[in-house]
């Protein structure tokens, strides 16, 4: 399948268990065009030598959250975005053969 | 051909902390799904973790007992797969920087043989949500998701199964010691995953190696391997070939199986978590954790031999189980009789408690009543015979001093009150003297009968012996 055609998109948004219009589609698929031409702008820039920066930040900190148990969320919260759910568990379909 | 099997070992073992390593929500085993987590857990956008100190600590001193070097400057990475047991898509892992590495302990197996075995490294991660399979689908548990986990990797350095199974017992051992893990392999809080190939002798090139996972006791492990060194040792000899893949022991077949094939290795795409900044430890509280450390099972045996004068097998048994130890130790605050209050801690406690079925945490006995008796014992006031009964009692709560008082049973040690028992035992018995006098030492043992008979059994023995002989002496 084409990178960034209407049906990568419609078959990515399928995965991750939503469905979108052809409409959608091509929007996103503008959009994608316009971002990647940005990124490959950033090609450009020679980065030899330069070492890779993972944090905005590049400071240690020296917080560790104390082990105390705070938030919870109700089985009902927890399982309001679930599809489909079977005895307080979130059900799927079979991910082994 | 000759082969060398070559072994090593993953375990991951679950922290006891009470909250998930990187949210507030509690860690818990068995409670209804879905009831302890929060919206970190369930990987929803715009949550961010935050690093639990206690896991940290808990992690360190892992660490510390596997002697790594520890490194003060923690940090996170992500390694990305797509599985509905892990809702953000990736696991938070420490790939390139574990908190501890180049370790190692030392093993010994049930052939006495002592061996380093090296640890590559030790690091923190998070656990995956638990699934259940069937027909109808896979339903998911998130409870487990963000469990602390630490994952210790050993070197190469393991050469057969009953090697194996003596480094995961001597891991289990030292977690289980430090208060780390409950390190219960049936429940999962303990999981060893094995890496078995096998070489020409005099080779220096490694085999395919097979993964066998999920090995659920000490023993398991140890038949696993037997089990997979043997399928490979008849592959190769057959001409054919091992397939890199990985397997799962079945007990029932006694033989591995395969679960599926690995083609090469998986790309995980790790990189650094940018949602969890580099973490600085404080070299004070490194230092802290490890000068607070408890005492290790192998210190503790050291203790147990040059301090109280236990064998090595008996100071074994007694660092096998922590709980043994501790009311051993226990024990010995109140008596110095140390051999034999090990004795009894190991024999007759032990022997109670399991033809009861009580686990040794609800174990009845009060240490201090155990010593008074193993030294009333010691003193002569009481026979080693009477010591079993007050030991009953014992058991069930009762002061042993209290015991014998009821019972009437102290001990006759007393000499003139004993000479007067033998004296009216040997009056009595005339042909016994005579015996004795023509040769006949049998006759000391009747004696010794009926002296025990008049006097209830509470005559010392070691004394009523001694003026047997010498009465008889007499006569």
């Amino acid at each position: 399948m084409e990178e960034y055609s209407v049906e990568y998109f419609k078959k990515l948004a399928h995965d991750i268990m939503f469905d979108i219009s052809d409409q959608e589609a091509l929007e996103l698929q503008d959009d994608f065009k316009e971002l990647v031409s940005e990124i490959n702008v950033l090609d450009e820039i020679n980065t030899e030598g330069v070492e890779e920066m993972v944090y905005p930040f590049e400071m240690e900190t020296h917080f560790l959250r104390e082990d105390v148990v705070e938030n919870v969320i109700s089985q009902t919260d927890a399982l309001s975005n679930a599809k489909s759910v079977k005895a307080g568990h979130v059900h799927v379909p079979k991910v082994v053969k | 051909m000759n082969y060398e099997t070559i072994i090593g070992i993953e375990i991951h073992c679950e922290l006891k902390t009470k909250t998930k390593m990187f949210s507030s929500a509690p860690v818990t085993f068995g409670e209804m799904a879905n009831t302890c987590v929060n919206e970190i857990d369930l990987g929803h956008p715009g949550t961010l973790p935050c690093v639990n100190k206690e896991a940290v600590r808990l992690a360190i001193k892992a660490a510390t007992a596997m002697n790594c070097e520890i490194d003060p400057l923690v940090k996170f990475d992500r390694k990305n797969y797509y599985y509905s047991d892990l809702p953000k898509g990736y696991q938070i892992t420490q790939q390139f920087h574990p908190l501890g590495r180049n370790g190692h302990v030392t093993i010994e197996t049930k052939d006495g043989v002592t061996k380093d075995i090296r640890i590559n490294r030790i690091h923190m991660e998070e656990d995956t949500a638990k699934q259940f399979h069937s027909d109808a689908g896979s339903l998911i548990d998130f409870n487990r998701a963000g469990t602390p986990l630490i994952e210790i990797v050993s070197e190469p350095d393991i050469r057969n199964g009953a090697e194996a199974a003596a480094y995961v017992e001597k891991l289990r051992t030292l977690l289980y010691y430090l208060g780390v893990s409950d390190v219960k392999m049936e429940e999962g809080s303990m999981r060893c995953d094995v890496n078995v190939s096998i070489r020409e002798e005099g080779s220096e090139t490694f085999g395919t190696k097979t993964e066998v996972k999920n090995l659920n006791s000490i023993s398991n492990v140890q038949k696993a391997i037997d089990a997979e060194v043997q399928r490979q040792i008849e592959l190769v000899s057959n001409g054919e070939r091992v397939i890199q893949a990985t397997r799962r022991y079945d007990e029932t077949q006694k033989t591995t199986v395969l679960m599926r094939k690995k083609e090469g290795d998986v790309d995980y795409k790790f990189f650094p978590d940018p949602n969890i900044t580099p973490i600085r430890l404080d070299d004070a509280w490194i230092k802290d954790i490890q000068d607070s450390m408890e005492e290790l099972p192998d210190e503790r045996k050291a203790r147990y031999m040059s301090d109280y004068g236990l064998k090595d097998y008996d100071a074994g048994v007694l660092v096998a189980n922590r709980e043994l130890g501790d009311f051993f130790d226990e024990v010995c605050k109140y008596t110095e009789n140390y051999k034999k209050a090990a004795n009894w801690v190991i024999v007759e406690l032990t022997a109670a408690l399991n033809k009861d079925n009580i686990k040794f945490e609800n174990n009845p006995c009060n240490p201090k009543y155990l010593a008074d008796m193993v030294n009333m014992v010691e003193k002569g006031e009481i026979s080693g015979k009477q010591a079993k009964e007050v030991f009953e009692e014992i058991m069930k709560g009762k002061d042993p001093k209290k015991v014998v008082e009821e019972k009437g049973m102290k001990q006759m040690s007393d000499s003139s009150e004993l000479l007067a028992v033998v004296t009216s035992v040997l009056d009595a018995n005339p042909q016994s003297i005579e015996d004795f006098k023509n040769g006949k030492d049998r006759a000391v043992g009747f004696l010794m009968g009926q002296v025990m008979k008049a006097s209830k059994g509470q005559a010392n023995p070691k004394i009523a012996n001694q003026l047997i002989q010498e009465e008889l002496k007499k006569r």
